[in-house]
């Protein structure tokens, strides 16, 4: 019954999303070119729940309940038009720009009273929740408009993102992003493309609620591995779900990522990463398999994993799985690109993957 | 009536009473054991089936192949399986079944109280702490000098702070009379300050770490190794044969503190020495199970209705009882969906409450 329920869900979820994402539609005739509304001009778009919402343009302020949100508004160079903060990006240097905008929500709540005080014309709030509700007819009576939004998924990624571009007025900017999560992804699929299906390594993906948690298709966890040019070992799985320990025993994966490792922009150590690593290899279950045993295991954050960061962690995947098809040069431009054009003007290093191909114990 | 009639109608009597006590007696051992070969044949059933492909056929071969394997590198898949994956998790959730099945017994008949569990000192909350505690953190509390793998951390860390709950009711029950009320309240006291402190920790984690601690909240036999089996097997053997030998005094201590009292037994004494070998196998079984629930709630209630309220009969069918039911449910929670696990707390209830339910209703009578 819980497949059956998680499978029809899921169905009406990526049907809603499909047809109405790109269905959005600006006053301004959807040009490319970046562009300034006139008073009284309206946009009409669908949010990753479903919902049409009519907005008054040019949106000026906008509050954000979720943190992926602040990293495509800076990409789209609209970050100061944010009135409301998530409280897990006061006080990050990574985010010293908006460090007095005050903060609205938490990883577990949010602060309607905050909310309403700041006066946003527009909310983001997240549908993966993680105890992020917006309460639609408290917020109905401060006249803010509620825009849901996933941002997690890569088959997904992109359409918000134009959605957002068209919400900002930037839509030009917003193409530049999804080229660059297009093209990237392209190059990947160029570069593998004569290794058949069959021969592609098999991947187990444990995400970060760990203890053999893992996605199948339409969860947040699954495609990076295709894009990547892996077979991922939950492909008739529903949703996301704990999976048996035999189970992933007798399928045998080729590679093991486990997401959710504290690294990032900022992170010097990868002692946490290290410690994860080696949880994940002395497993029950998880010890037999080939990935343990030729120590193909790898651990990547969630920021490059299951967030707009995507992008970086398929291409660090894509090299583990064929190293002699990507070197070092390519992911560091993925990684250089990313930062580029998500964090503008970021001085921080970062460490996105461990171990990185040369620190492998092959 | 003369005396030599009375003196028939006695002995007769007193016939009667000894083989009303013989048929009892055998009734009794009986069920226990019937109970344990249901037990057995649940284990073997266990060892059978599992997420993977492998038949039971190839299963049945595996086990025996694994008995007589001088080395594991001459194991072939199935054979790990077997025997790293389903014999030990099997073996544990008998154990882990007992053990809180045993914690529950013993609180119910200290307090005198039928909602007592493994869990009225606070110990779930406590444990659920010490495991935020090292998830948020990646740290244990105790500084042993040394680096202990992730895993090991939220145990230690787990098992600390049940012992801390333990030690502070304990405590706390020394500064005045040690009363079944007292123990109740001074563990609902426990219960909801280790809920909210990792209510706070919760509300200032991060959404990744939020929803490991969510997956063990649950409840799991999902990482039982060999190592974790003979922790809890080690400490839930000692806890039952030390228990074993109080069961005349949890007889009389069952009526009122007053008649045991009169029969030279130190109630108190009984009651706190109940309450730290309940908590130290309870501490153990969360530490690395996680808050399993209903076990230790359920499984004497099944046992006394099943055999009545003598402990020396209701310790160990409580204790095979707990030992089935989490078998059970485990089996179910791995191969209802699989390779899909269910958390085996949601089966423990599923199974258990139907069950309770109608033997209480079958009972038609008292039987606390």
């Amino acid at each position: 019954m819980r497949r059956r329920l998680c499978s029809n869900a899921s169905a009406l979820v990526t049907g809603l999303l499909t047809v109405v994402l790109v269905t959005s539609c600006a006053a301004d005739g959807g040009d490319n070119a970046d562009s300034t509304a006139n008073p009284g001009d309206t946009i009409t778009v669908t949010d990753s729940a479903g919902r049409s919402l009519t907005l008054s343009q040019p949106v000026e302020r906008v509050a954000i309940l979720d943190t992926g949100t602040a990293t495509v508004m800076r990409a789209l160079g609209v970050l100061d038009r944010l009135v409301g903060s998530h409280d897990a990006l006061v006080g990050d240097p990574l985010w010293a720009e908006i460090a007095d905008v005050p903060a609205v929500a938490t990883h577990s709540e949010t602060s309607f009273e905050a909310l309403a005080a700041v006066r946003p014309e527009l909310v983001f709030s997240s549908i993966r929740a993680h105890g992020v509700v917006t309460d639609n007819d408290l917020l109905n009576n401060f006249d803010i408009a509620d825009f849901k939004i996933s941002l997690r998924r890569p088959d997904l990624m992109k359409h918000e993102i134009t959605t957002m571009g068209e919400i900002f007025q930037v839509p030009s900017k917003a193409r530049e992003l999804v080229d660059f999560y297009t093209e990237t992804e392209q190059e990947i699929t160029a570069r593998i493309a004569d290794v058949p299906d069959d021969q592609r390594p098999t991947v187990f993906v444990e995400y970060h609620a760990g203890d053999f948690n893992t996605g199948g298709p339409q969860s947040r966890f699954y495609e990076q591995i295709t894009l990547a040019g892996g077979r991922n070992i939950a492909a008739d799985v529903d949703d996301e779900v704990q999976v048996s320990a035999e189970w992933v025993a007798e399928q045998n994966p080729d590679m093991i990522i486990r997401e959710g490792a504290k690294l990032g922009y900022g992170v010097t150590s990868t002692g946490d990463a290290e410690q994860l690593r080696t949880e994940v290899m002395s497993r029950p279950g998880l010890d037999t398999t080939s990935a343990v045993k030729n120590g193909d295991v790898y651990v990547l954050p969630t920021d490059a994993y299951s967030r707009p960061g995507y992008i970086v962690g398929v291409a660090h995947i894509a090299q583990w799985l064929y190293p002699d098809r990507f070197d070092d040069a390519f992911v560091k431009q993925v990684e250089d690109d990313f930062t580029r054009l998500f964090y503008p003007g970021v001085e921080e290093g970062a460490i996105w993957a461990y171990p990185t191909a040369g620190q492998a114990d092959r | 009536m003369t005396t030599a009639t009375r003196r028939i109608d006695d002995a007769g009597a007193r016939s009667s009473i000894i083989d009303k006590y013989r048929h009892q007696a055998r009734r009794r051992l009986l069920v226990i054991i019937v109970l344990i070969a249901l037990a057995l044949a649940l284990a073997v059933f266990g060892v059978m089936v599992g997420a993977s492909s492998f038949s039971w056929s190839e299963s049945w071969s595996a086990l025996w192949r694994g008995l007589g394997a001088a080395d594991s590198s001459q194991l072939r898949l199935v054979d790990q399986i077997v025997w790293q994956l389903r014999v030990p998790r099997v073996l544990m959730a008998i154990a882990g079944g007992a053990a809180l099945a045993l914690a529950g017994l013993l609180m119910q008949t200290i307090l005198r109280n039928p909602l007592a569990s493994p869990y009225t000192l606070g110990i779930s909350s406590a444990a659920s702490f010490g495991a935020a505690l090292a998830i948020m953190m990646r740290t244990s509390v105790l500084s042993l000098g040394f680096a202990l793998p992730y895993n090991y951390l939220i145990v230690v860390n787990a098992f600390f702070f049940a012992l801390l709950s333990m030690a502070a009711v304990y405590g706390l029950t020394q500064l005045q009379r040690v009363t079944p009320e007292t123990i109740v309240l001074l563990g609902v006291a426990m219960m909801f300050m280790f809920s909210a402190f990792t209510s706070l920790i919760q509300y200032l984690g991060d959404p990744d770490e939020l929803a490991e601690l969510t997956y063990w909240m649950f409840g799991s036999l999902n990482r039982t190794t060999w190592q974790m089996l003979a922790v809890v097997g080690v400490i839930g053997a000692l806890s039952i044969l030390i228990s074993y030998r109080w069961v005349w005094d949890l007889n009389a201590i069952t009526a009122d503190d007053e008649s045991a009292t009169s029969t030279g037994i130190n109630v108190a004494r009984l009651r706190l020495k109940s309450m730290v070998v309940a908590s130290l196998v309870t501490a153990t079984v969360v530490s690395f199970l996680g808050p399993i629930g209903f076990i230790g709630l359920v499984a004497p209630h099944l046992a006394r209705m099943l055999i009545g309220g003598d402990h020396r009969f209701l310790l160990p069918v409580s204790l095979v009882l707990g030992g089935i039911v989490l078998l059970l449910a485990d089996i179910v929670a791995r191969t209802i969906v699989a390779p899909v696990v269910i958390p085996v707390g949601i089966i423990t209830a599923f199974i258990g409450v139907p069950v309770l339910i109608f033997l209480m209703l079958r009972r038609k009578g008292d039987y606390w």
